[in-house]
């Protein structure tokens, strides 16, 4: 049997239309995003600081039921789309 | 300094009555509102609001505000002999005005009327005397009415008073569902025509509720020694006036953030110390703007967790604050962050942490708690686990 491309896209697709619309990104399309691309370089296309790492921090939590421990480990989350998919993923278990 | 144990909690709401019921509500995120029963006024919608079940109450006390304390009280004393020069501190907006309002409707102020039983538990103060009256409570007694902050504040007067040596004091606030309330705050358009929706992007007002909530504060060195569990401990309170409108909070939330900052200081503890915040949350545009704000202009990012019960309960004005400080208390010993009842799409113009619906499983360690009322009323407390 084929596994489900819809399945397997799911949680970075969903990542992806969530950061567009919660940041109000103009121009990007959630398709475009990599997911391995750097959210916070300094040359991002995405454009993102650290307020907008706050509000897609808030926005995370309250659509996935997950919560970022407050000791610093969620700079290393939000490097990218996947590493975001990956914490998601595990604090759900 | 001495520190101020809450040895005991009582609290009854539009979710029923205790605290495990309550508990158990805020696990489920529970909603407590329905269609106001209690009473009708021509002219105006039935709206829903967050009203005590009449069975929990019926015939307990000719007035509901009394009755309502009385019954959160009961459980927060829990039989214990309250020896001493203590204090009861009560919080109210309308007091024992329920009854009032029917003497009114009967007879129009006219002299000489009977039924003048209805009008004994109109002062505000009269909730303390039955309390103290009750429980034969001697030593000091207040009454709070500083709008929805009035039951904070008589809590952290009570934490005060503890702190300079008095022996116990039993600290809360009520108030019932009344005319008065209903016409007053659909006259200023503040009431929502749906459950209340704090913090959510199409939030349209407060939904109204009733009830009381209690708790018996001792010193904790006496309350160990006498081998009461202690529930949590009350670390601060700061209380501050926005000296800006009668009704609507300062825009920016001064004088929010600044009782945050005083109650914070009186703890002394950093702001990147508290897990949760209980916030005042009406779900009103202005006071959820001006409260995230406030929230937004103390924390540094990612702050605390944030959640408004009044999804629940509704606004129970002078009974909120003590409610609140109960939910508080639960969160920190059962560590269980409380989610949002009717928060869905939060407003994307508040940066706030929303606690994740259905509540949160965490350690938490220190609560804060908002109260902030009309005439810019603001009351926080601060309440931090007990040490095991």
């Amino acid at each position: 049997m084929k596994a489900n491309p819809d399945t397997q896209q799911a949680l970075p697709g969903q990542l992806k239309t969530l950061l567009v619309e919660t940041l109000r990104l103009e121009g990007v399309k959630p398709e475009d995003i990599d997911s391995s691309e750097p959210l916070f370089a300094p040359d991002s296309r995405l454009g993102l600081d650290s307020l907008s790492a706050l509000e897609l921090l808030s926005a995370i939590e309250f659509k996935f039921n997950v919560v970022f421990a407050n000791d610093g480990s969620a700079r290393q989350h939000f490097e990218s789309i996947s590493t975001l998919a990956a914490f998601i993923e595990s604090a759900k278990g | 300094m001495r520190g101020v144990a809450i040895t005991g909690l009582g609290i009854v709401s539009g979710l029923g009555v205790g605290a495990a019921t309550h508990l158990t509500a805020l696990r489920a995120a529970r909603s407590g509102l329905r269609p106001l029963s209690l009473f009708s006024l021509p002219g105006l919608p039935v709206l829903p609001v967050g009203e005590v079940d009449e069975e929990l109450i019926r015939g307990q006390h000719p007035s509901r505000s009394v009755a309502l304390a009385l019954l959160a009280a009961r459980q927060a004393v829990a039989g214990h002999a309250l020896a001493g020069e203590g204090l009861v501190a009560v919080g109210t907006t309308t007091g024992g005005i329920q009854e009032s309002e029917q003497h009114y409707l009967r007879h129009r102020g006219q002299e000489g009327r009977p039924d003048r039983q209805l009008l004994k538990h109109h002062p505000a103060g009269a909730i303390a005397d039955v309390l103290a009256s009750e429980f034969a409570l001697g030593g000091e007694r207040q009454t709070f009415s500083t709008a929805c902050s009035s039951s904070a504040n008589a809590i952290g007067y009570g934490a005060a008073c503890i702190r300079q040596g008095k022996p116990w004091a039993l600290v809360g606030g009520v108030d019932s569902l009344c005319r008065l309330t209903y016409a007053g705050f659909h006259s200023l358009k503040l009431l929502s025509s749906e459950p209340c929706r704090p913090f959510d992007l199409h939030r349209q007002g407060l939904s109204l509720g009733e009830g009381a909530a209690f708790l018996l504060l001792e010193d904790e060195d006496q309350a160990r020694s006498r081998g009461a569990s202690v529930l949590a401990r009350v670390t601060g309170w700061g209380c501050t006036s926005d000296a800006h409108h009668m009704t609507a909070p300062h825009p920016e939330g001064r004088g929010a953030m600044e009782a945050m900052t005083a109650a914070l200081a009186d703890a002394g503890v950093e702001a990147s110390a508290v897990d949760y915040v209980n916030a005042h949350g009406t779900a009103t545009p202005a006071n959820d703007r001006a409260e995230a704000l406030a929230l937004a202009a103390l924390f540094k990012p990612p702050g605390p967790l944030v959640s408004s019960t009044k999804g629940s309960t509704g606004h129970t004005l002078g009974a909120a604050g003590a409610m609140e400080a109960v939910f508080c208390v639960l969160a920190l010993g059962a560590g269980f962050a409380p989610s949002t009842a009717g928060l869905t799409e939060p407003d994307p113009l508040l940066s706030l942490r929303h606690v994740p619906p259905g509540g949160l499983v965490a350690p938490l360690d220190v609560a804060l708690s908002n109260s902030f009322g009309f005439g810019g009323n603001n009351a926080t407390l601060v309440f931090a686990r007990a040490a095991p």
